[in-house]
Formats: structure tokens, C-alpha cells, sequence
């Protein structure tokens, strides 16, 4: 009978099932249209937007097809007629999957397609996403959808889980006295929305048997309150637990092993800080040593402490206070062995102020991430069309501006976390200084749902300073023969180190004395 | 027995809706559930309908637990109920269409001949439908499989008397081959129906009985006095609805016969000009009953 059950849905549904998929296909048609520039502009908000309205509609599709046999309630005819709970159950599964789960699939499969991938790679990323979105939006969907009457309960239902994991994570900022969720735009956010993932899963594995066969509300929706509730309970863990969990996720640990981080007076003060700094920087020269060639190391986070001569603790707190990753650890080496660079650290200016004249004890902990390059590619500079293992279908050309190479490149799954790129002029060797564009995510499985099982990546290569204060060895007169150097990197460990300087005075290595001397 | 109720009891949080049930229904009978709004009636039937579950005590329903009433059993049992929730969006053939499959018994000529006897439109959504409408839809959905147990609960209340008559009509061509339990207010259009009643109050049983030995055991009975008449200030419990108006004494007789009536009737209220009796009526008799627990109540 479920087929049966099928055909009636169907015939109900029809009309959302077919506004549903053209959406799907149209959306995979916009990205793909967009191509390797997001161009337009203009219709890069319209995708996004509908990129998420796709979601709505999809949930609206499960909340309808499950809601054409409401399970809550005692008087829906349903009730008094031979109909096989299970049939009821797979009727609505299977329903959900070639309605909203086949039409995703073949539309990203098009678009992989379509983009030149073969249809083996596109296949895995259009599965790995379909697989993603029914485990942990499609299953919960169903599973509020069973606990519900209507559509209108249904929104009201999810607003009212997003209004309490928004206060109580906003509640959890205020009792940090303002600081964000420890892995709040860090390499470990991953956690937060896996932690969602699995609690939303299990409730769902809960809820819909339960609710299918037994028609127990009550206890369905106690269960879908309590993960609601525990949702936001992850941003109250601490860094160093979680972190923790992110070593031992460690691809290979080996690397970080014999790495050190020293304070390196003998490199002087930092000539390179802008004038602007504020007068609460500290460039603190360090040394991190014993580093594999071809890697960067990301700061995670690093608390810094500074002890009086008397031993009271004169100040405790992160060496940023920027959400994420800035330029604030500039470590990354082709050759290995060490780097020597100056950390910028900023201070609360009262404490600065307070403490900038005295000799004083600093502890820095640190929580990084080695990356080690994954793949080298090269691609012309102006013009360029290539297709790279792991970073996808590449293209290059030069901005409005004139002062910039764009380079975009389309990819299925995922974008990579961090790349490094480089002008190069191979006919006179020169070179410019390499940029990394990391952004760290540390999810220890491939994770892509948004837009589509394709994703867009891009970087802005400078090669001409419209202000003039800065020259390019490669400039805009090379670029026909330059090349972009392509570098892909992935995370090989996690480690954590400590440095501890006995003594040091702040003002030395204050930026701004250090801007005042190279002006002089 | 193809009903059977052992000490079930259903709470709703703090309610007690029903509180020690028991009857028990006869294959064949036409089974009446009477008693006021709240008693427990609709609750007894979803029990049965295992539609929720008796939170102690079991039931059994064609011979199954009805915890464990199953796609089986709801093959052989119509229901017809006034909050019936139909899917308003399909049409009465299209409904009647997804229906038939699931009953192996469904018998299309009587299918055919319901819709037809009952005027209901076949291109119409049920949503569309008015509540007696609805209701006849109910009915010739509950019916073309020809079950063993039929279940209507307050099949009747909102009816005008034209589709009541219909409806009635039908069930009655239909009683004798099934059994039927019927919730209902309707106590006059069902009396020639009813094979046998239960008297539920408060979520209670207060008795149960072939509607033939109920109205054997009780009469109507009208004492005719030769002064004015007035209420005894305290009557036989059998006497049941106790009233005085002129010279005459009214009140029905639970334990009636007709050989010491005379006597009964004189050793309460003295010697009687004349004494009457008649049958009562099914609806006297809940009225009558109605009342009794209601001064009990009180």
C-alpha cells in the first residue's frame, strides 16, 4: 500500500512538487550562470537568496506531505482505516526522497556536469550533499512536521527553536561579559553545527517512529524541546576542551611535533606596521622553528598573560580581539626550517598604559594549526582556463580596477580552506610575495549543502599599488607572460605550545614606535 | 463477545475521563452507550477504535487487545462519528477510490448503491460538503466493506430529521448483519434499533442490559389518589423520577410487576383510587436514569 498512499499524496501534491523542483533546477541554472566571477553582481544576492528560499520550500514540501495524514489529534479519519503504520511511514519517506531528494540530485548533477566535471565527481559531491541535506534538515523537518498540525505550526515551531538557541547563546555572551562563544569564527565553528547535526538527527530517529507508531505528541515534542535546549549548550564549553577534541583529529601530528615558538629580540622591531596603529600594539618578535617546507601555521587563538614583578597578575585575556583570523601571526615558510616574524598583540589601552614602562612577565599559550600544502598549480595570469585536481575549474583575468588579477574557480563540494597564491614571471624568474586566503574550517568530513553541490571560490591577486607606495616585482607590464601560482593547503595538525618571556617591557616593541622609526 | 470492557481507566492529566469501565457487547446486538455530555462515551470509543490507549485495564475488541488493534481488525470495523476529520481536499470518489484497497471485503455494488441511495455528489470535495453530508460520506465509507462491528459515535446530533431518516433507514437494512455500537442522544430514532444498552456515568458503567428485560422490568406508573397527592419524603429506591400533581403520583418503576404492585404502591403512599402502568419509552428511561444520578449528584 505504500505505493497507494504515494498516489494519493501525489495527486494532492503535485502542483508544490513541480513548483519545488523547476526551483531546484533554476537554482543549479543561476550558479551555473554565474560562472567563475559571480557575474553580475546584482544577481549574486538574488542567488543566495534563493538559494536559502530552496530550503523553505523544501521543508513547506515535507510539512505538507507528512501533514496530509496528521498524526496529532484523535479524531483524522485516517485513524479508523486499515492503513499499516509503516506503509504510512515509508509512503512518506519515499515521497520525500523522490520529490525533494531525486530533483536536488539530478539538478547538481547537471550542474557538475555542466561545469566539466565528470559525472563520477559529480556524482559523489551531488550524493554526499543529498545525503547531508536528508539526515540533517529533510529528517528533522519530517520529524516537527509529525509532531504538528499545520504549516503555520510548523513555522512557528522553528522560529520558537531559533528565538531559544539565539537567547541562550546571547545569554552565554553576557555571562562572558560580552566575549563571543569560544569557537565562534575559528578552524573549530565546525562543531557548533555538527553538535546541531547529531542532536537534530537523533531527535528526529526518536520522534518519527515514535510519533508513526505510537503517537506519542506529547513525548515527541518534549524530545524536540530538549534538543532545542541543548543546541546552544555546546558554545558553553571551553576552548581548551574543545580544542582538545581537535588534536586528536589530527591528520598527522607527527608534523607539529618539533616546532617551538621563542621570543626573538635580535629581529628588532617590526618595521613593517602601518602608521595608523593604535598606541595598545605590541609587535612581539618571535621565531617559530623546526617547520616542513611549503606550510603556514594558523593562530587558532592564544591567551596572553602578563605577571607583575611581584607575582600578581596584572592582565589575562586573547592576544586579539578580533573575531577570526587576521594577519596577527604571520607565519608560513616554502623553505622550512624557521620564521622568524613579530606577533601583534593588543591590549586593553588601561592596561597598556599601566604597564607599558614596567619589566613584566609574559605567557602566551597558543592553539595552532599547521597547514601543509596539498597541490601547486599554475595558471596565465591574464586569460587563463585550467582545470586543476582539487581546486576545480579555474579561469583568471584583470579587474575594472586594472590593479588586480581575479582568479575563480568552480569546484564540487566544498571550497578550499586555504590557499596561497603568487604572480610569478617565468621568463626573468622575479616573483611576487606569495598571499594566503585562509579560511579555516576543520570539519573532519566533507560538508557542502549551500548553494548547490558546486561551490565558487575566488582571490584578488594585486600587482599594481593604485596609491603608488607600494611596486611589484611582477607588475602590469609582465602580466602577458606571468603565470599565477597556485597553492592549495590542508590542515595537518593541531598543537598547542606555551612561551614564557621572563621579562620584557611592552614599550619596547610598541607598533607605534616601531611605525615612528621607520618613518625616520 | 465481540466488545469487551474489563475495569479500563483513561486519564487526561488530572482527569479521570473514564474510571473502571466495564460492559460487554454481544455479536449481533445493536449496542446503545447512553449518558450525559462527558460521561465517557467518545472516550470509550477511541479506546476501542485504540485510536489512545487505556492508561489501566484492558479492552478487547473482536477479540484483540485494542492496544494491539491493528490494520487487521480496522479491516472489519466501520466507524461513523460526528468529528470524523475527512481530508477536505479529495473528492467523494477520489476518497472512496484511495479507501477500497485496504479492505479485501469492499464490496463495489454496495459501494455503488450507497452513493446512489445516499446523493452524494462524487465530484465534490468533501470539504464542500455539508455536515449531514459529511456525515452520509462518513457512513458510505463505513459500510461497502460490510463490517462486523460497526462504531458510531453521536452519528445523529446536528442532523436535520430528513438526512437522520436516511441515515437510519440505511443502518436499519444493515443491523442484522453486523453488530453496532452507538453512542447517541438520539435515544427515540435509535430505540427501534437497540438490542442492548449501557448507562455511562462519570466514566462508570451504572448498568447494562437487553433493552427487552429494561423495559419488561420497568413501567411508567400513574397512582391516582382520592386526596391531593405528595412526593413521599422518602421512596423506594426503584422508584425512579418521583413526581406529584393533583391527585395523582407519577414515578417509574425499576422492579416492576404486576403482581404486588398494589401492594408496594400501598404500603407508600396508602390505598390508590386507580393504578396505571405503561411501557417507557428508551428516552424516559435515560431521562429517567439522567435524573436519578443527577440527585444522587446532588
Amino acid at each position: 500500500m505504500i505505493w497507494h498512499i504515494f498516489g494519493k499524496d501525489w495527486r494532492h501534491l503535485w502542483l508544490l512538487v513541480a513548483v519545488v523542483t523547476i526551483a531546484q533546477v533554476a537554482n543549479a541554472a543561476l550558479w551555473f550562470a554565474l560562472g567563475h566571477f559571480k557575474e553580475p553582481q546584482g544577481l549574486v544576492i538574488v542567488a543566495e537568496v534563493f538559494s536559502v528560499g530552496i530550503f523553505v520550500a523544501i521543508a513547506a514540501l515535507i510539512t505538507t506531505t507528512v501533514q496530509l495524514d496528521v498524526l496529532p489529534g484523535v479524531s483524522q479519519d485516517w485513524l479508523v482505516r486499515p492503513i499499516r503504520r509503516r506503509d504510512l511511514l515509508c509512503a512518506k519517506l519515499l515521497f520525500v526522497l523522490i520529490t525533494a531528494h531525486v530533483p536536488m540530485l539530478l539538478a547538481d548533477l547537471a550542474h557538475g556536469t555542466a561545469a566539466g566535471f565528470p559525472l563520477r565527481e559529480s556524482l559523489t559531491a551531488a550524493l554526499s550533499r543529498n545525503a547531508q541535506i536528508l539526515l540533517f534538515f529533510s529528517l528533522p523537518v519530517l520529524a516537527i512536521a509529525a509532531v504538528t498540525r499545520t504549516l503555520v505550526q510548523v513555522a512557528a515551531g522553528m522560529l520558537a527553536m531559533w528565538l531559544t538557541v539565539t537567547v541562550v547563546i546571547i545569554a552565554g555572551v553576557l555571562l562572558r561579559g560580552g566575549a563571543a562563544p569560544p569557537f565562534a569564527a575559528t578552524g573549530l565553528q565546525w562543531m557548533t553545527p555538527a553538535f546541531w547535526s547529531l542532536l537534530a538527527l537523533s531527535a528526529a530517529a526518536s520522534i518519527i517512529p515514535m510519533q508513526y507508531f505510537r503517537r506519542l505528541t506529547i513525548r515527541g515534542r518534549c524530545i524536540a524541546v530538549g534538543a532545542v535546549v541543548l543546541a546552544p549548550m555546546l558554545s558553553f564549553a571551553t576552548w581548551a576542551s574543545a580544542f582538545s577534541v581537535q588534536q586528536r583529529l589530527s591528520v598527522d601530528p607527527a608534523i607539529a611535533e618539533p616546532i617551538t615558538i621563542a621570543f626573538d629580540p635580535s629581529l628588532g622591531r617590526s618595521v613593517a606596521e602601518p602608521a595608523s596603529t593604535s598606541a595598545d600594539v605590541v609587535l612581539l618578535p618571535i621565531r617559530v622553528s623546526a617547520l616542513v617546507p611549503e606550510s603556514i601555521v594558523m593562530n587558532d587563538r592564544s591567551n596572553v598573560r602578563l605577571v607583575g614583578r611581584d607575582g600578581t597578575t596584572l592582565f589575562t585575556g586573547r592576544t586579539t580581539t578580533k573575531l577570526g583570523y587576521g594577519d596577527d601571526f604571520p607565519v608560513g615558510t616554502t623553505q622550512g626550517g624557521e620564521v622568524r616574524t613579530h606577533q601583534r598583540i593588543v591590549f586593553p589601552e588601561r592596561v597598556y598604559e599601566r604597564v607599558r614602562n614596567q619589566l613584566v612577565r609574559m605567557e602566551i599559550e597558543y592553539s595552532l594549526t599547521i597547514f601543509h600544502i596539498a597541490a601547486t598549480n599554475t595558471i596565465s595570469a591574464v586569460n587563463g582556463n585550467e582545470r586543476f585536481t582539487g581546486l576545480g575549474w579555474c579561469k583568471t583575468k584583470i579587474d575594472e580596477d586594472g590593479d588586480d588579477i581575479e582568479l575563480g574557480c568552480i569546484k564540487t563540494g566544498g571550497a578550499p580552506m586555504c590557499v596561497g597564491v603568487a604572480l610569478v614571471n617565468p621568463a626573468s624568474g622575479k616573483r611576487n610575495p606569495e598571499s594566503h586566503y585562509c579560511a579555516p574550517d576543520y570539519t573532519p568530513y566533507p560538508t557542502h549543502v549551500y548553494p548547490d553541490s558546486t561551490s565558487l571560490f575566488g582571490v584578488d591577486i594585486e600587482f599594481r599599488d593604485l596609491r603608488g607606495l607600494v611596486t611589484y616585482p611582477v607588475d602590469g607590464s609582465q602580466l602577458a607572460d606571468a603565470r599565477v601560482i597556485l597553492s592549495s593547503y590542508l590542515p595537518a595538525a593541531h598543537f598547542t605550545r606555551r612561551l614564557v618571556i621572563p621579562e620584557v617591557r611592552l614599550g619596547d616593541w610598541a607598533a607605534v614606535a616601531a611605525a615612528d622609526e621607520a618613518q625616520r | 463477545m465481540i466488545v469487551q470492557v474489563d475495569n479500563v481507566w483513561k486519564r487526561f492529566g488530572r482527569l479521570d475521563a473514564l474510571r473502571g469501565l466495564s460492559f460487554s457487547v454481544h455479536e449481533g446486538s445493536v449496542f446503545a452507550l447512553l449518558g450525559a455530555n462527558g460521561a465517557g462515551k467518545t472516550t470509550t470509543i477511541k479506546v476501542l477504535m485504540n485510536i489512545v490507549e487505556p492508561t489501566i485495564g484492558d479492552a478487547t475488541v473482536l477479540g484483540v487487545n485494542t492496544r494491539d488493534v491493528s490494520h487487521r481488525e480496522l479491516a472489519q470495523i466501520g466507524f461513523v462519528s460526528e468529528n470524523q476529520e475527512m481530508p477536505g481536499r479529495m473528492t467523494v470518489s477520489s476518497y472512496i477510490d484511495y479507501l477500497r484497497p485496504f479492505y479485501p471485503s469492499w464490496d463495489r455494488a454496495l459501494e455503488a448503491d450507497l452513493l446512489d441511495e445516499l446523493g452524494l455528489p462524487p465530484d465534490r470535495r468533501i470539504k464542500d460538503l455539508s455536515h449531514g453530508m459529511r456525515l452520509k460520506m462518513a457512513l458510505a465509507c463505513a459500510l461497502p466493506f460490510r463490517p462486523k462491528l460497526l462504531v458510531l459515535d453521536e452519528p445523529f446530533s446536528g442532523l436535520d430529521p430528513l438526512v437522520r431518516d436516511e441515515l437510519l433507514e440505511r443502518l436499519a437494512r444493515h443491523a442484522g448483519e453486523m453488530t453496532i455500537l452507538v453512542s447517541s442522544h438520539e435515544l427515540a430514532e435509535i430505540e427501534h434499533l437497540t438490542t442492548h444498552i449501557a448507562f455511562l456515568d462519570r466514566g462508570k458503567v451504572l448498568f447494562q442490559e437487553a433493552l427487552g428485560d429494561l423495559r419488561a422490568r420497568l413501567r411508567q406508573v400513574r397512582v391516582t389518589l382520592d386526596a391531593e397527592a405528595r412526593a413521599p419524603a422518602t421512596t423506594p429506591k426503584e422508584w425512579l423520577d418521583v413526581r406529584a400533581a393533583g391527585k395523582v403520583l407519577s414515578f417509574v418503576d425499576t422492579r416492576f410487576s404486576e403482581r404486588d404492585l398494589s401492594a408496594r404502591v400501598a404500603a407508600v403512599v396508602g390505598n390508590a383510587r386507580q393504578i396505571e402502568t405503561q411501557p417507557v419509552a428508551l428516552r424516559a428511561i435515560y431521562t429517567a436514569l439522567a435524573r436519578a444520578v443527577r440527585d444522587e449528584k446532588a
